[in-house]
């Protein structure tokens, strides 16, 4: 089964999940950073009737904040 | 608005497969249209909850050191999965989690199966309430080990605080809050459900569309065998994702009890 | 001045096609220089890995704030 075609793991049990699992990782603190912050500035929006704005300036927020997330958790050398 | 079965059997088959081929009629008061208590996929559930139990009682019942076939089976699978998920991804805390992944593995593999067993030929999981359910008993399983095994406020501190300075805190919380306790479940619950989802749907768009090709008109009639040529294969190719969902549940719940047990990020 | 062509629907899809050009590009880049550097020297592998992710995370956040703002300002900009 799929179960073979693991990728040798080098470290010990505190070990990174690797290859795609980190790749799934990085993708879904992007989209959920902007997922997040997009909402929370829509609601800004709504509530405002700024028309677009708050939610352009949310979805930006919440990328910068994935992307934080992302040199964090994956993008520091161990 | 019948099964694939009863479709076929009157001979007209609806060309375009639709949601509605996923509710099956009523076994129980037989036949009625919206009485859902026990349907063919309630049959199914309970009939693959009995088998389990049934093999894995009977199996073990005395095991011996030499084992025979069917003890071989059912160690090799929870062989399977103590070493390859449970150990592979926790460690030796793992073992502990083990039977419960048999569990979910096995139940997995058979409701799936069911998608391209003769006569059963749809897959409970195929209904998001299943899926969905096997994901919360996850997802509070999770929980509460994490809990149980930091204490409240430090597992909370764990998977909501990254490691970055406090003016940018904020910011992030929310994002972890919705990538850790928010789309785990969600997601957990829909690839199954879509996987199977498609794959019925899949067999039924190539099966239906050759009874469609071949009453259609007569240069439309051979090609109809070339549907059903498809169907075939697109069954292996179904029991290729029935493995692999099942494989991948089991494994991505095991990666979420690592992370509810690990110390720090 | 008579109208010679015209496009009606959403302009933003137009948009956002060419916006991904470039991201495609990006992501296509990072990940080829990781193959071909770990082609080359398979230990640097868990070193270059980091950066692979920082990498990614940036280029990748060019192309969802495109989908982002598609949706945000399809209907405003007519």
């Amino acid at each position: 089964m799929a179960g073979d075609q693991k990728p040798p793991s080098t470290g010990g049990p505190g070990d990174d999940p690797s290859g795609a699992g980190q790749g799934w990782t990085a993708l879904s603190y992007l989209i959920g950073g902007m997922l997040v912050w997009g909402f929370i500035g829509w609601l800004v929006d709504q509530w405002l009737d700024l028309g677009g704005i708050a939610t352009g300036i949310g979805v930006v927020l919440g990328m910068a904040g994935g992307i934080i997330l992302v040199v964090r958790r994956l993008g520091t050398p161990t | 608005m019948f099964g694939q079965a009863n479709v076929l059997a009157q001979g007209q088959a609806e060309f375009p497969p639709s949601v509605e081929d996923f509710y099956l009629p009523s076994i129980l008061p037989w036949g009625a249209h919206d009485n859902y208590w026990f349907t063919k996929i309630t049959l199914m559930v309970w009939l693959a909850v009995g088998v389990l139990i049934l093999f894995f009682l009977l199996s073990y019942r005395n095991p011996k050191l030499v084992p025979t076939k069917k003890q071989w089976f059912a160690e090799s699978i929870y062989g399977f999965v103590r070493n390859n998920i449970a150990v592979d991804m926790i460690g030796h805390a793992g073992v502990r989690f083990a039977p419960y992944f048999t569990t979910l593995f096995c139940f997995i593999l058979l409701t799936n199966a069911f998608a391209i067993i003769p006569f059963f030929q749809i897959s409970p999981n195929s209904h998001i309430a299943f899926p969905a359910f096997l994901a919360v008993i996850s997802y509070v399983m999770f929980n509460w080990i994490g809990i149980r095994h930091h204490g409240f406020v430090k597992y909370f501190k764990n998977s909501l605080i990254p490691p970055a300075p406090w003016y940018i805190l904020p910011l992030l919380i929310p994002i972890e809050f919705f990538s850790t306790f928010l789309v785990r479940p969600f997601s957990l619950a829909v690839r199954l459900f879509a996987n199977m989802f498609a794959g019925h749907m899949l067999l039924l768009v190539f099966t239906l569309g050759g009874f469609a090709m071949i009453s259609a008109n007569a240069w439309l009639a051979p090609v109809s065998v070339l549907s059903w040529v498809m169907t075939i294969a697109l069954t292996f190719l179904e029991f290729l994702v029935i493995c692999l969902q099942a494989y991948v549940f089991t494994v991505l719940t095991a990666s979420y009890v690592q992370g509810a047990l690990a110390e720090e990020h | 001045m008579s109208i010679l062509a015209e496009v009606t629907g959403s302009t933003a899809a137009i948009g956002y096609g060419l916006a991904a050009i470039g991201p495609g590009i990006g992501v296509g880049l990072v990940f080829s220089a990781y193959i071909q550097s770990t082609a080359r020297q398979p230990e640097s592998s868990r070193m270059t890995l980091p950066y692979v992710w920082i990498g990614f995370a940036v280029i990748e956040a060019l192309a969802l704030l495109g989908i982002a703002f598609g949706f945000i300002w399809a209907g405003t900009a007519a």
